[in-house]
């Protein structure tokens, strides 16, 4: 008989939505302070006033038609689950494993966030779930867009 | 087209003592490498008069990372250069070569010292994680790092879950890499790991962020790697087989940030290989070996169809079972063994292996038949580059 499948240790892992999750800090600039720094309750996204675009990650100018009024606008919050990986190695000391992801939104499908997915067991992670935001605090006052499966 | 990579051949190597925590000073190792690949050249370190590397001293990096800068080798060696060159952004660790074919073919410099050396393993005793201390971070890696994807395995982790998704790959697949990587290994007295390993020891073994395992992450090591890139117009006067040029392939056509390419298929490799081809009349079936990189072992892959082995997605079929890449395959893969079980000499070593083949000097890991073309690709993700080497000038 061989041994243990590598992906076993994962049976039965559930992830939790963490208090908070102290990881790096992001350099104060105004091209990202909305997206870092807002008040945790509704996800905004860099979009373009001359042809609607979301342009993310956020910069000074819009990536599809170089206009530069562009600024945050609030999106639904709601996406879907487009890669995954349960992060085991406690690559930190005293790291419990977790699940950073990847989410496309829903209002358009090539912005990606790189994120976590919480609030989950492991067994029912499926990519191309429908996911939904929750914000939990990270380092220094910064707000972290995490996603959930909608229920 | 001009192709200036095509004045320039490889006419030396060097590769110095390679292992785990070795205890050596990264100087000390790439002036081993160094006066190795002068020595094989025919030349004397008076007849250097460029120095290039990746990524060069003084670079905020993890430690071990970097090496020594390209004037503290110009110092020990008490070169007299016109010439010298370090860069992180660009055609992946290979830059360094290709920045030196273009001093040569440029006329700034005749024989160019290159070189890329890590001491990684001595230096990362902790782990490479206990070296994520920097708590700020900004430009494009704030975007990956702040919300807890903290390092290159979570990023190559979530583009290999979303690559079996896509096209159905299988770890029974993606284990074949690691497995060919181990069994050349074993044939190669320079290589770190050379133990048994079966596919069986690969799906069991210990998980670092599904679903990449232990055997998908590369070894840190010590050691360094150097080259010497002269014009063709000497290739008379070398003393081993010119190792011409054929092309090089240096292209950064997708987005930056990690999180953003169009697919786990259109990463920097495809667009490094689609330019790379884009430059020769050579065909992927004309190549004999295949030197590529394996920093994980989803890179491998995605160079196999970045390369045109085969074709987008198709990569895990390509390598099930494993005999396509074997040393006796229709392709033989990283005859060395691969950074995966050889040692993570960071980029060049590949580029050593693919002269080593060329030159018929592989011993027990040499390729048998024909041997006139070799491709190595470095890098993955954000940055690729690529070159295309024949044995003799063309
Ligand atoms: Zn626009």
């Amino acid at each position: 008989m061989s041994a243990a499948r590598s992906e076993s240790v994962l049976e039965g892992l559930r992830f939790a939505i963490p208090d908070s999750f102290p990881s790096f800090t992001p350099i104060q600039s105004p091209d990202t302070d909305f997206y870092w720094r807002g008040d945790g309750t509704a996800l905004r996204m860099l979009t373009c006033n001359a042809c609607g675009k979301i342009t993310h990650p956020p910069g000074p100018v819009c990536g599809y038609c170089y206009s530069r009024d562009v600024a945050p606008k609030q999106v639904s919050g709601r996406g879907t689950l487009y890669a995954w990986t349960v992060n085991v190695q406690p690559f930190v000391p005293g790291l419990d494993p977790y699940c950073p992801a990847m989410v496309t939104l829903d209002e358009q499908d090539d912005v990606k966030i790189t994120t976590q997915l919480v609030d989950v067991n492991n067994d029912e992670i499926e990519v191309g779930m429908p996911v939904e935001v929750v914000f939990v605090n990270g380092s220094d006052g910064v707000k972290l867009p995490f996603f959930r499966p909608v229920r | 087209m001009i192709r200036g990579e095509r004045d320039t051949y490889i006419r030396g190597i060097g590769q110095s003592q390679v292992g785990r925590r070795v205890g050596r000073s990264d100087l000390d190792l790439t002036v081993e490498a160094s006066l190795m690949a002068i020595e094989d050249a025919g030349l004397t370190p008076a007849d250097i008069d460029g120095v290039a590397t990746y990524p060069g001293g003084g670079l905020a990096a993890t430690p071990g990372f970097t090496g020594p800068g390209a004037p503290d080798v110009q110092d020990a060696l008490r070169l007299k250069v016109d010439w010298l060159s370090a860069n992180s952004e660009g055609g992946a660790q290979l830059s360094c070569l290709v920045n030196a074919c273009i001093a040569v073919s440029a006329g700034l410099a005749k024989n160019v010292l290159v070189y890329r050396t890590v001491t990684e393993s001595t230096n990362q005793i902790g782990g490479r994680g206990a070296a994520v201390s920097n708590p700020t971070v900004g430009s494009q890696m704030q975007w990956t790092l702040v919300p807890g994807a903290l390092a290159a395995p979570h990023w190559f982790a979530m583009m290999t879950n979303r690559y079996m998704t896509q096209y159905g790959l299988t770890r029974e697949q993606l284990g074949q890499i690691p497995v060919n990587a181990r069994r050349n290994a074993q044939l190669n007295p320079n290589a770190v790991y050379t133990d048994d390993m079966s596919l069986d020891d690969y799906l069991s073994a210990r998980l670092i962020t599904s679903p990449l395992c232990l055997y998908d992450c590369d070894v840190p090591c010590d050691g360094s790697t150097a080259f010497i890139v002269s014009h063709v117009d000497s290739a008379k006067d070398a003393k081993k087989t010119p190792v011409h040029v054929n092309a090089v392939g240096t292209a950064y056509r997708t987005r930056n940030s990690w999180d953003q390419y169009e697919s786990p298929t259109r990463t920097a490799v495809k667009y490094a290989a689609e330019m790379m081809w884009e430059r020769t009349d050579l065909r992927p079936a004309d190549v004999d070996v295949a030197e590529i990189y394996d920093g994980f072992s989803i890179i491998t892959l995605q160079w196999l169809e970045a390369l045109g082995f085969c074709g987008e997605g198709e990569g895990g079929s390509f390598v099930e079972g494993g005999k396509r890449i074997a040393l006796d395959g229709e392709i033989p893969v990283n005859t060395h063994g691969g950074q995966l079980s050889a040692g993570r000499l960071h980029g060049l070593g590949f580029v050593h292996e693919a002269v080593v083949q060329l030159r018929g000097e592989g011993g027990a890991r040499q390729k048998q038949g024909r041997h006139e073309v070799a491709v190595a690709g470095n890098g993955g993700g954000t940055f690729g580059g690529a070159m295309l080497l024949t044995a003799g000038v063309r």
